[in-house]
Order: C-alpha cells, then sequence, then structure tokens
C-alpha cells in the first residue's frame, strides 16, 4: 500500500510539473540563403543583381518540346520498382491545362530547377516544414491521378500496367440553331490521325479528367458556341462545309472532293501528296502533277493486268473515258458487243490472275 | 458487434479483474514521466493521405506482427468497415466521404496519440505506462497487470489487449516506433508513406508547421489543428480539409483526461474503500465523460 501512495504522489507530482503547455510561436527554422534570389555575392541596393523571381508563373517560357522524353523516378531496392516517368507525354498533356507550372510550380523562367534543389532527398531532417522529395512527387501524381483514374493504387505507376489512352471519340455530333443544317458532324478521329492535329492544337484549359475518366467521357468535347475552334483551318468555308441535315459518317475521300482513292492512293499517307501543314489544299489531281512523264514508264501489269497484241498500242483515254482511272474501263466505244469486266483485252497477272 | 460486446463485457469484468490481482502486485514506482520541449510528434496530414495503408504494413513488419505481402494492402474493401487499432494492427486507416470532392476521399491513420497528459499513464496504478523524453508514450510488459485500466482511461480508444496471452498479460498500442528510434531510424510508418502525409519532427514546431499550413491554404484545410489543445494536447496531430467531427475525432476537451478519473483513483486509495463498488462507478463515469462517435467498431 505505501507503494501504491507513493506511486500515485509521484503521479500527481510529475502531472502538476507538466503544467498546461502554451505552444510558444518559433522562427522559421529554414534560413533563405542569398543566392537564392541574388546573382552576386554582394548584392547592394543600387545593384540588387537579382534572379527572376522565382515565385513567378512559367506559363510559355519553356515548353514541352524542350523537355526530356523519360526520367527515372525512385531507387531500386525500395518496395516498390522505380517508375519510368514519361516526362514529355505529361509535358504535352499539361499544354491542354495548366502547362509547365503545374508540376514546376515554383520555377523561374530561367534555368529549370530540379526538384530535389527545394524538396529534400532525405526523409530524416531537420526543416521539415514542406514535403520531401518522394512526398512531394507523390502527391502531384497523385492528385491527378486519383481524379481521373479513381484510384490511389501504387501498381498504376509501380509496375508495368499498360499506359492509360485518352478516351478519344470517333465523332461528335453537334446540334445547332442554323436552319440549314443544324446538324455538325466534327469527325474528331481523322482530324487526329489523317489530319495530324495535336491535341493542344484545340484543346486548351482542360482536365486530365476530361479525356481520361470513362465517368466523364465527352466532357472534353470543345463546345461549339462560336466557330474559333475550326476557323482557324476552315474560315474560307462553305457554311455547308460542317452544316448539314445529316449526320456524317467518316471521311470519305471521294465524297467530299470527288477524288476517288484506288487501291494504291488509299494506302498513301495524306502527307505524301497533300505538303501543307495543319491544312490539307487541294492539289491537281492531274497524274502527271505527282507523277511526271509516267505515261511513258507505266507498265499496264503492275495493276495485274496484260494487254494481248490487238490492244497493247491504245491510248490510255480509249479505253478510261477521261482519265477516270479509279472506275471500270468501257468496251462500248468500239465494240457493240463486249463490256467489261466480263470480256477482257488480255489477261490478268499476279495476285489478280490467280483469283 | 461481439466486438463490441467484448468491450462491454471488459469494463465490468474489470471491476473484479483489478480488484483480485491488481493491489496485490510488487509495483516499482517512479515511471519516467517526461514531458521534454524537445519531444518529437508527428503531423498527420489527413489531406495528403492517400490511403495506400503502407504504413499499417510497415507497422507490422517493423514490430514483428504476422501481416500479408505488401501487395495485398491495395484491397481497398477494407475502408467499407471502419476498424480501430488493437493487438494485430498497431494503426490502422480509415476512409471518410469528401464533400467537396467524392472522388477524393480522406483517409485517416489511427493509433495512440502520445498524448502530453496521457490518461494511460495517470491511471495505471502499477506504473507501467510512461512518458518518455523524447515524446513516447510506452509501457513497460513486465510491469502491466492486465487490469486494462488504461483501455478504458484512454480518450481515443487506444490500448488494446492480447487475448491470445491471457496468462501473462499484455497490452498493445503504436509505441511510437521507440526502439527503431533510439538506433536513430523514424517510425516505421512515416519512413514508409509515399506522400509524406506523416511528418516526423519536434511536437512544437510541426504545431506551428501546422498552423501555418492551414493559414495559407485555407480552401485546403478546415481551421485548428486536432491534437493542438485535445486533452492537454498530443505528440501526433492531425489536419483535415473536413470539419474533424466528420473523420470521427472524438470531441474532447482542452484538459488533460485524467483529470477526474484521477482524483477519483487518488480518493479510492486514500480512504481505502474497497474497490469494488468504486472501480466499477469509474469505469461507468469515464466511460460517459467520452464523447465516442456512432458506429464504432472495433477491428
Ligand atoms: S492516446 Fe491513449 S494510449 Fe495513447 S498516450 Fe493518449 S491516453 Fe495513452
Ligand atoms: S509510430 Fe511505429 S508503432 Fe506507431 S503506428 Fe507508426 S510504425 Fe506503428
Ligand atoms: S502510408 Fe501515408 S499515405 Fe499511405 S495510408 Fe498511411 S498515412 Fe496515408
Amino acid at each position: 500500500m505505501r507503494i501504491l501512495c507513493a506511486l500515485l504522489l509521484s503521479l500527481a507530482v510529475a502531472d502538476g510539473a507538466w503544467g498546461q503547455a502554451e505552444v510558444p510561436p518559433k522562427a522559421p527554422a529554414s534560413v533563405v540563403h542569398c543566392r537564392k534570389c541574388h546573382t552576386s555575392d554582394a548584392p547592394t541596393k543600387e545593384s540588387p543583381s537579382l534572379v527572376k523571381c522565382p515565385r513567378g508563373n512559367t506559363k510559355g517560357v519553356h515548353t514541352a518540346a524542350e523537355a526530356p522524353p523519360s526520367i527515372t523516378l525512385g531507387q531500386p531496392g525500395g518496395n516498390y520498382e522505380p517508375v519510368e516517368f514519361s516526362h514529355k507525354a505529361h509535358a504535352e498533356m499539361s499544354e491542354m491545362g495548366g502547362g509547365c507550372y503545374q508540376c514546376h510550380h515554383y520555377d523561374q523562367g530561367g534555368r529549370i530547377q530540379k526538384c530535389s534543389e527545394c524538396h529534400s532527398t532525405e526523409r530524416a531532417r531537420a526543416d521539415v516544414g514542406k514535403p520531401d522529395l518522394r512526398g512531394a512527387l507523390h502527391r502531384l501524381c497523385v492528385d491527378c491521378h486519383r481524379e481521373w483514374g479513381h484510384t490511389t493504387d501504387c501498381t498504376t505507376c509501380h509496375g508495368d500496367k499498360p499506359l492509360p489512352q485518352a478516351l478519344s471519340s470517333r465523332r461528335v455530333v453537334y446540334k445547332t440553331s442554323y436552319p440549314e443544317g443544324e446538324t455538325v458532324t466534327f469527325l474528331h478521329e481523322e482530324h487526329v490521325t489523317r489530319f495530324g492535329l495535336k491535341c493542344a492544337d484545340c484543346h486548351r484549359q482542360q482536365s486530365c479528367a476530361s479525356c481520361h475518366d470513362p465517368k466523364k467521357k465527352g466532357e472534353g468535347a470543345l463546345p461549339l458556341e462560336d466557330h474559333q475552334s475550326c476557323s482557324a483551318c476552315h474560315a474560307n468555308d462553305e457554311c455547308s462545309r460542317c452544316h448539314s441535315t445529316k449526320v456524317l459518317d467518316t471521311f470519305d475521300h471521294g465524297q467530299s472532293t470527288g477524288w476517288i482513292h484506288n487501291r494504291f492512293h488509299a494506302k498513301a499517307e495524306c502527307q505524301r501528296c497533300h505538303t501543307t501543314v495543319g491544312r490539307f489544299t487541294k492539289i491537281d489531281t492531274d497524274c502527271e502533277s505527282c507523277h511526271p512523264g509516267w505515261r511513258q514508264k507505266f507498265s499496264h501489269e503492275k495493276v495485274g493486268f496484260v494487254f494481248d497484241d490487238t490492244h497493247v498500242d491504245l491510248e490510255c483515254e480509249s479505253c478510261h473515258a477521261d482519265s477516270a482511272f479509279a472506275t471500270p474501263p468501257g468496251c462500248a466505244d468500239c465494240h457493240d458487243d463486249r463490256s467489261y469486266p466480263k470480256d477482257k483485252p488480255g489477261r490478268p497477272v499476279g495476285a489478280a490472275g490467280k483469283k | 458487434m461481439a466486438r463490441l460486446d467484448r468491450r462491454e463485457f471488459l469494463k465490468s469484468s474489470l471491476v473484479i479483474g483489478a480488484g483480485l490481482i491488481g493491489l496485490s502486485t510488487e509495483a516499482q514506482a517512479g515511471p519516467k514521466n517526461v514531458l521534454s520541449p524537445d519531444r518529437m510528434g508527428v503531423l498527420v496530414d489527413t489531406t495528403a493521405c492517400i490511403g495506400c495503408r503502407n504504413c499499417e504494413w510497415a507497422c507490422k513488419t517493423a514490430h514483428d506482427l504476422p501481416t500479408n505481402p505488401l501487395a495485398s494492402y491495395q484491397d481497398k474493401s477494407v475502408f467499407e468497415k471502419m476498424r480501430r487499432p488493437d493487438d494485430k494492427a498497431l494503426t490502422v486507416v480509415n476512409r471518410y466521404a469528401n464533400p467537396k470532392d467524392p472522388d477524393a476521399p480522406y483517409t485517416v491513420k489511427v493509433q495512440c496519440m502520445h498524448c502530453d497528459h496521457p490518461a494511460c499513464v495517470s491511471v495505471c496504478i502499477v506504473g507501467a505506462f510512461s512518458k518518455q523524453e523524447n515524446g513516447a508514450v510506452v509501457w513497460d510488459t513486465d510491469k502491466c497487470i492486465g487490469c486494462r485500466y488504461c483501455m478504458v482511461a484512454c480518450p481515443f480508444q487506444v490500448p488494446a489487449f492480447e487475448y491470445e496471452t491471457a496468462l501473462k498479460p499484455n497490452i498493445v498500442k503504436c509505441d511510437f516506433c521507440a526502439a527503431r528510434r533510439q538506433g536513430g531510424e523514424l517510425p516505421a510508418c512515416v519512413e514508409t508513406c509515399p506522400a509524406e502525409a506523416l511528418t516526423y519532427g519536434p511536437r512544437d514546431e510541426l504545431v506551428r508547421i501546422a498552423r501555418d499550413r492551414t493559414k495559407r491554404y485555407p480552401e485546403r484545410y478546415v481551421k485548428g489543428v486536432f491534437g493542438e489543445y485535445e486533452v492537454g494536447g498530443t505528440g501526433w496531430i492531425y489536419l483535415a480539409g473536413v470539419d474533424f467531427s466528420a473523420l470521427q475525432f472524438p470531441k474532447l476537451g482542452n484538459n488533460p483526461a485524467p483529470g477526474i478519473s484521477e482524483s477519483i483513483q487518488h480518493g479510492i486509495f486514500a480512504y481505502f474503500v474497497p474497490p469494488v463498488a468504486l472501480y466499477a462507478l469509474l469505469g461507468a463515469l469515464m466511460w460517459v465523460s467520452k464523447d465516442w462517435p456512432e458506429g464504432e467498431d472495433e477491428e
């Protein structure tokens, strides 16, 4: 019992000694080094030799083009494998949102500061006012990734999961108040794949979720209130170029331009013929404009057909009226009782011959 | 529900248990209770926590508790139930809705708060508990008589009892990685936290940092730092983006929790009232003097 009393007494004394601690405000532990803001060791009032303020917005100063393709984050041997961070892809995506500034928050217009210049690589450290490098990076990544991916799973980045693809629409159908054609079909896929437009060419100030979040699919579509997004390329087009009474299907070269692609031209990259960047202009449909002197060099065998002796010396247009080489040739100009493809002026060869 | 019953049972059995064994133990007086001005603490920023539960894994690994592989902690279905720290897990992370953004729920790590004026220390009749200079509230297994008084007294419902070893009673809770820290290492959970939602540092410095953050980012944080004043201040302090009550933090006064219980306890022994009756009264009193959120489940 004596022991117990002594114990309780000692507790009471100890408790009294503790008192109610009021936390005294302390000066910040970190000291800013002069060199952080001044380029000289002895700045004066007249010549302060200041660097550009690191807290300025870097937007427009640096571009995604400067970004390294990829950087490795983390060290091997930890609980998780290091992450190969696709820096350039992220930089390009950031051009649709807040730019480099989204991550490089205190970066200056000049030299790009490494994250580790401010965020310590040591977790055990004296100045714990700002997160260490690992903390800062995870917060940056997770803040965006959780927003559209709805997960904070470590293996989203640590692991060999396939990269998330943007949810891109094949086409977007707009309903407008234009009386002569209230339907506008925007062929999204074509604009990306055929016309080579970059996402950031049209999409600005958008969230990651608008392209990556299945729940928000469609929210990334640009509003059609004004014509700005389209008029950069379509300024000189008739209204009917986009406004129609019905929903259009994917781009058809023959339907839209009157020049049908045959099996050779269908395989060619658009840029092979349309050399203007950004916008494709109408080009001369005369074969000579792209294939000078082709008549002399051309062997009909290339298209899988060899002429017999009676036809071998004929002019192309004798059968292919108006040089419309994509349409079936006619026989009726010379023959009343012959027609193509039932009757042939020679024999098929190659793949065509085997059929 | 069975587990709640267990706690109920425990409360009543305290009466008998403590009465039988508690008073006959050879207790060593003089636990090393220190409230050092340089004591360490942890700032838990619940707005930075991503709910990865790596801390749970690290804590178990560091304390040789059985655990599934780290990869299994990605299973988010555990969040469907509210959990409390227990003898199998000294720390747990719970999830709460974020009214500002349903896609970014808040996750809150729970463990012993390492109170500046710990109720567990005050009520432990054999002096098994102590607050160390480094800020950790630890207990001495050899002294513990298994009375479970600390379990009832703790305003955060932290100490757990190892039921498997009933013959050699043992209380378990987060020990602030006292052993690791003596060896110069960080607490295991702090070291592993990917987002550094757990910042380890001098407690007073952390309070300053936390206050500063709420001032600089008023859109991110609600006012106030939980644990700055609650029950006389805690070593682990919290920042939150919604009212702390929405994250099931108990509403507690600024007076150290042992206040009421301690004086009664001293009274018991001063007049040597048969402890059985008063013990029951005391347990009941402490139970009702706490303000617990509804729907708490212990597992
Ligand atoms: S939280 Fe509970 S167990 Fe931890 S120090 Fe405070 S009173 Fe003791
Ligand atoms: S400080 Fe140590 S014992 Fe406490 S929760 Fe963290 S890892 Fe577990
Ligand atoms: S390790 Fe950190 S981020 Fe992950 S659940 Fe624990 S406290 Fe939250």
